[in-house]
């Protein structure tokens, strides 16, 4: 558990290995809620909170439950079914305990339910990280590290496209172009950006 | 086979005893005009606490 594997993990996720970009999960919040770059910073603090959060608990009830006993045919489900009762569990903490977090996270905590990452994720870290031989804190500490990565580059990828965006509505755009075409067009120029970053590790 | 029945029903019983008591749990009053925000418009998800 070295800082070199945590570091590894987090530029891996982040830059090379982008969720949005790279993998093409969560296009929906991706295009949905980046017009204005404060929506965009509170959905990806939403979504960092709940990927770190998920992929712990569900790495573990693979490791410590769904493969213990012989079913880990049953881990999307059950990934599912989690992620959509952390997000409850959270929603309900925030705001019993903190408005000015629920201020900020309390709108786009349930769109997170419904946002592929996060099981993309979960399930990733399953895939790519665990192995029958791998100890359980050792894997638990990558997944982590992975899903703190993946967060981070979603918040850096949304706040970029929406900042991007902003710029545009501001911009002298044909009237073709204007909206969701323009937009789409950024996000296939921001992926080819972030392919040129394929060899840093 | 009992096993994956038992651990699904109890992972949807918590889902569900979960969201009940979100549900129960009222939005701040200062917080209920953020339903206007743009962000709603593109959201359909059934579990939104902020539904109308």
């Amino acid at each position: 558990m070295s800082f070199t594997l945590f570091a590894t993990a987090i530029i891996s996720a982040m830059l090379i290995n982008n969720v949005i970009l790279m993998q093409f999960l969560g296009i929906c919040p991706f295009l949905g809620v980046s017009k204005k770059s404060s929506a965009a910073i509170g959905m990806s603090a939403a979504v960092l909170f709940v990927m770190v959060i998920s992929s712990a608990i569900t790495y573990s009830l693979y490791d410590l439950v769904l493969y213990k006993y012989g079913i880990p045919y049953i881990s999307t489900i059950a990934f599912i079914l989690v992620i959509a009762s952390l997000v409850q569990f959270v929603e309900m903490f925030i705001k019993k305990t903190s408005k000015s977090l629920y201020k900020s996270l309390g709108i786009y905590l349930p769109l997170i339910t419904t946002n592929c990452a996060i099981l993309g994720i979960s399930e990733g870290n399953i895939t790519n990280i665990w192995t029958e031989t791998m100890p359980y804190w050792q894997g638990l500490f990558i997944a982590v590290s992975t899903a703190l990565g993946t967060g981070l580059g979603f918040g850096l990828i949304i706040f970029a496209f929406s900042s991007i965006r902003e710029k545009l509505e501001a911009s002298n755009v044909p009237d073709a172009w204007k909206g969701v075409p323009i937009s789409l067009v950024v996000a296939g120029i921001m992926s080819l950006a972030f392919l040129g970053l394929a060899g840093i590790i | 086979m009992l096993v994956p029945i038992l651990l699904i029903a109890s992972l949807v019983s918590i889902y569900i005893g979960s969201y009940m008591l979100n549900k129960k749990i009222p939005v701040p009053n200062e917080f209920k005009d953020i339903t206007t925000s743009e962000s709603c418009k593109t959201c359909h998800n059934f579990s939104c606490a902020y539904k109308k």
